[in-house]
């Protein structure tokens, strides 16, 4: 199998865990702190090989995790692709930092992207989030290392080394 | 360096797409939420979407099941103590539905003694207030009086046989003296033979005795004894006891034999009162505790 050919099933199983993740019912105290896996599967995809993600990929993905919800239709797509268009213009910039750095500025998008969400559902009079919500950066950011090394790991995994 | 410049003249495309992107998406939550446009295709999609769900909850499902092995110490400690609490709870409901369910079946059969006897039928129902067994009286208050058609000399009985007849009544309460009183005697007569003589109390709810019987009297163990109708305030036939024991009595030509009380006087709850019979004329009423005391 190609290269490309395992890379593209990488990312697809990448996407597809995240959006049952986001369907996994997490045990009571840390329920409400999941972070948005699927946000964090695409920030990595559009940091590290952002051929596979575009905006308009990014707002089907959106639309097919709202489907998957069943919450809000056009709320996560909303979310994704302002994710993405933020990530695309800092791409070069967040490429280069330290991973503690990058950790950080996740943080930041992710906050943003709280918002971004309370500002969306309002507009759909969905029911607000509680508290814990606004915490789940935190947690996304806590958890964006070990993503970020596990993707680089299943990405890379049994392929030979790279010829620089 | 030229991905770099590719990147700038295509980031004003992209800012384009994004705008356009973002109000696809705001028009879809505007006409999903706002409008209600689209709660059909939701429907339809929801019915797609649950195989999902139901894989989505296999590790819930997993660490329930999971959860069963690894229960820490104190968490079943606690479960025990609440289930203790609940078992306590719902055994003293348990109790307290086999008492109703003990009291329905005597009111049956209380019942079902009376509609046999169809003269029995103007009486009233009484529920026991209180009772008193000292040793040389027993009473039983009841919940009805002279309101419900009672009067002196009223008799009371239960499922089993004669309880006893009312001494003293208010307009609500009456008292009654039982059976079983030392003081209380009874015109009887046994049932089969019809051999008469007075039964009295002994002071035990299950024991009634006959006194001085003669000892060619016609009674046997096992014989069952009823009220003879005389002396008026009885009317004939509702069971007293049964023959337990005959005793010849030392010194003297004379039997004295021991009744078990056919009433069950030490667990009453409710009892039947009638009226005195009218049937038995005018010495109940002048004299209704005629030939009842000692």
């Amino acid at each position: 199998m190609s290269d490309s050919g395992r890379e593209t099933q990488v990312f697809l199983s990448a996407i597809i865990v995240a959006l049952l993740l986001q369907l996994v019912q997490l045990p009571a105290p840390l329920g409400p702190l999941k972070p948005w896996f699927l946000g964090m599967v695409v920030c990595y995809y559009v940091l590290e090989q952002p051929r596979y993600i575009g905006l308009g990929r990014a707002f089907l993905i959106g639309l097919t995790a709202d489907a998957l919800n069943g919450a809000l239709f056009g709320e996560q797509a909303f979310r994704l692709c302002i994710l993405t268009y933020l990530l695309l213009r800092f791409r070069y910039r967040l490429r280069f930092f330290p991973l503690w750095q990058q950790t950080a500025l996740i943080a930041v998008l992710f906050f943003n992207d709280c918002i971004l969400a309370l500002w969306i559902r309002l507009l759909g009079t969905i029911a607000q989030p509680g508290f814990a919500f606004w915490l789940t950066p935190l947690t996304a950011a806590f958890l964006w290392p070990f993503l970020f090394v596990l993707l680089d790991r299943a990405r890379r995994w049994r392929r030979p080394a790279p010829r620089l | 360096m030229s991905e770099r410049a590719d990147f700038f003249n295509k980031s004003a495309d992209s800012t384009l797409a994004l705008l356009v992107y973002c109000a696809v998406a705001v028009a879809l939550v505007v006409v999903d939420r706002r409008l209600n446009y689209l709660a059909q295709t939701r429907q339809s999609l929801l019915d797609w979407v649950r195989p999902v769900w139901q894989l989505s909850e296999i590790p819930a499902r997993l660490a329930r099941s999971a959860e069963g092995y690894f229960v820490d110490r104190s968490s079943l400690l606690a479960a025990n103590e609440q289930l203790r609490a609940e078992y306590l709870l719902q055994q003293q409901e348990l109790f307290q539905l086999r008492s109703q369910q003990q009291s329905q079946v005597r009111l049956t059969r209380l019942i079902s003694a009376i509609e046999a006897q169809p003269e029995l039928a103007n009486g009233v129902f009484a529920r026991v207030m209180a009772l008193d067994f000292s040793t040389n009286q027993h009473r039983l208050v009841v919940n009805q009086g002279a309101k419900a058609g009672l009067a002196q000399g009223s008799i009371a009985i239960d499922e089993g046989g004669l309880v006893g007849q009312v001494e003293t009544l208010d307009s609500q309460i009456a008292s009654l003296i039982l059976v079983s009183d030392p003081q209380h005697r009874i015109p009887a007569q046994v049932r089969a033979g019809g051999e008469r003589f007075y039964v009295s109390g002994t002071g035990s709810v299950r024991t009634l005795v006959i006194e001085q019987l003669a000892l060619s009297a016609a009674i046997k163990v096992g014989d069952t004894v009823q009220t003879s109708g005389l002396g008026g305030v009885f009317p004939e036939g509702i069971p007293i006891g049964v023959v337990v024991k005959l005793d010849k009595i030392a010194g003297e030509g004379l039997l004295r034999a021991e009744l078990s009380a056919s009433a069950k006087l030490g667990t009453l709850r409710e009892v039947f009162l009638m009226p005195p019979t009218p049937a038995v004329g005018p010495i109940a009423p002048k004299q209704p505790l005629q030939g009842q005391r000692k």
